[in-house]
């Protein structure tokens, strides 16, 4: 559905170049959900927001359903409204002057009259706001009446609204407590359920990842360095991120965990380093020149020399 | 049983005051401002009412008299009703200052929120431009303005309104600026809605308030403008009744017939403190951060 072939994105600050994200490839099947993780500065978000048009690529190609979603720096939208986002936070996402119906009805200017009045309609307004968990009364109220979990709620109504068939969710959880977050997850598997939604599904939660993706990229430094299921990659993680990452874990059955030592810096990096070479505990010579990726298992493949 | 809980649920309602009221109860100081506002206005719309005398009808034989129980503010050089000029003239005063106002402040908002959003060419264009005008001293580059379009009140209302357009397009800028990196702003983006819709929708009413708080602190100043291109020729033209040019002409009365000059200017005074006094209280009121 998502073919995502080597692309780069590179920012400029002022005589510095910095690759968030470079020459990714990632393809997403229909009705599945790929969670993307990393730290910080990784490069996901910026992943996130090339499919939904927030940001230029800076090389390489984007296509969904085969149509190319940027040509020449534009971003083209087939039919607007078939590519949704949900971000991560529902304080500054919902404009505080609008009321909740307007809200979740604004997706639709984009859409033409006719579908415009054919979506639009106060029953499916409501029906909606109730599937999300909302009541009918809400719909005259403005966001900061409202809890951050029944803002995110509103959030995915209003991304529901058009019909969506793809959804990017950044981070749509990170600013909620626990429980809420629960509650907003099965919502979101529900929802994917019933509508037949795909998702990308992006995080740096371990344990949600975990619950929600049926395949999981991690990426460091705008570099997707291991691929693959759910199951795989948590049972098997094989490239030295993924086992840092996982082992970050808390966990309730684990008593002791391998110890993972971290190493000083080299002072000595170069252009064409694995990109994990500084900060990696299993650091070697060989880790000078970048790795290719290779496979673990079925669908699994990783990019490091040491295994 | 049933009543208990009544009563406890009595308690437990608070007293629902909206905070701005709460907040404009306590700001006495805005309160006056209203008042003289109010009062100006008001007995403005009123001189036919109030007063008998035409504003610029010539009465030769009762010039120069001092404020007396006929006419309280006295009679100027051809024997007009000072008192009658000031009323019909704060028409004219306090009209033309909040519409060059309006009119600064609607253009500003427009240009500021365009450059702010789409940044790049545009935004330099429009910088640049008001750059040029910010460059010289906004009293003399509205008497420049006002001398070329020539002397009318209307030239010198639409000259204070172009000598003031920077402040507020920069003011509508730097709101823009920030309000472009919030994500119901993006989301809109990402929606693929028209980017004239999200201005509309999105950008100018949620950086309305700081325009709001300036254009209130700003139309004493205009006021004041106004009346100082009147003194200057510039305004408002004979026999017109406009407070500038009634100070303008009667400043050289003043050491013999101190009441021509001094009237329109109380008047003046007054209004264009009201207009800063207001503008306080709602900074104090719309603007979160100032708690006091």
């Amino acid at each position: 559905m998502i073919d995502i072939h080597q692309v780069r994105k590179t920012f400029k600050t002022g005589a510095m170049k910095i690759d968030a994200v470079k020459d990714t490839n990632l393809s997403i099947q229909q009705g599945e959900t790929v969670g993307l993780v990393g730290e910080s500065g990784s490069g996901k978000s910026t992943l996130g927001k090339m499919l939904s048009g927030l940001e230029t690529p800076t090389d390489g190609m984007i296509a969904y359903k085969g149509i190319e979603l940027w040509k020449k720096k534009k971003f083209k939208r087939l039919r607007p409204g078939e590519i949704q986002t949900v971000f991560q936070d529902p304080q500054s996402s919902l404009d505080p002057r609008m009321r909740v119906k307007d809200i979740i009805l604004e997706p639709l200017l984009a859409l033409n009259s006719k579908e415009r009045k054919e979506k639009g309609k106060m029953e499916r307004l409501i029906y909606l706001m109730k599937r999300v968990g909302l009541k009918e009364d809400h719909m005259n109220r403005y966001p900061h009446e409202f809890s951050g979990g029944q803002r995110q709620r509103i959030a995915i109504a209003r991304a529901l609204i058009t019909d969506p068939q793809f959804m990017i969710l950044d981070e749509p959880t990170s600013a909620l407590d626990i429980s809420v977050q629960a509650q907003v997850l099965n919502l979101l598997k529900e929802l994917k359920r019933e509508k037949n939604l795909t998702y990308i599904f992006i995080s740096h939660n371990m344990s949600v990842i975990r619950y929600m993706c049926d395949r999981v990229a991690v990426m460091y430094k705008g570099k997707i360095v291991e691929i693959g299921p759910v199951q795989s990659i948590f049972q098997n993680p094989k490239h030295p991120y993924t086992k840092i990452l996982l082992s970050s874990l808390p966990s309730l059955f684990e008593e002791t965990k391998e110890k993972i030592n971290f190493s000083h810096p080299p002072s000595l990096s170069s252009e064409s380093a694995c990109v994990f070479y500084q900060k990696c505990p299993l650091r070697q010579e060989i880790c000078l020149k970048e790795p290719c990726y290779q496979p673990a298992s079925e669908n699994h493949t990783f990019s490091c020399h040491l295994q | 049983m049933s009543a208990e809980i009544q009563t406890v649920k009595q308690i437990e309602k608070p007293i629902t005051i909206h905070p701005v009221w709460y907040k404009l109860k306590n700001n006495k100081m805005t309160w006056i401002g209203f008042v003289i506002i109010f009062v100006i206005i008001l007995t403005s719309l009123l001189a036919p009412v109030l007063t008998s005398y035409d504003p610029t009808k010539i009465y030769i034989v009762e010039k120069f008299q001092g404020p007396s129980g006929k006419h309280w503010f006295g009679t100027d050089e051809v024997g007009r009703d000072i008192l009658s000029r000031i009323l019909y003239g704060g028409r004219l005063s306090l009209g033309m200052g909040v519409l060059a106002i309006l009119i600064t402040a609607a253009i500003g908002i427009v240009l500021g929120t365009i450059s702010g959003f789409f940044g790049g060419y545009i935004d330099q264009i429009i910088m640049r431009i008001m750059d040029m005008i910010l460059a010289f001293p906004t009293l003399i580059l509205a008497m420049a303005l006002a001398a070329a379009l020539g002397p009318s009140l209307q030239n010198a209302m639409l000259a204070i309104a172009i000598v003031k357009i920077p402040v507020y397009v920069r003011l509508a800028r730097s709101e823009t600026l920030v309000l472009r990196e919030k994500l119901f702003v993006k989301s809109a983006i990402t929606f693929g809605i028209h980017p004239v819709r999200i201005i509309l929708k999105h950008i100018v009413p949620n950086s309305l308030s700081p325009v709001i708080i300036q254009a209130t602190l700003d139309i004493g100043d205009a006021i004041l403008m106004i009346a100082t291109l009147g003194f200057l020729g510039l305004g408002a033209q004979p026999p017109t009744p406009e407070w500038g040019a009634m100070i303008s002409i009667g400043w050289k009365y003043l050491l013999d017939f101190w009441w021509y000059p001094t009237f329109p200017g109380i008047f003046l005074f007054m209004s264009s403190c009201a207009f800063n006094l207001i503008g306080d209280g709602i900074r104090d009121i719309l603007d979160p951060k100032s708690n006091s």
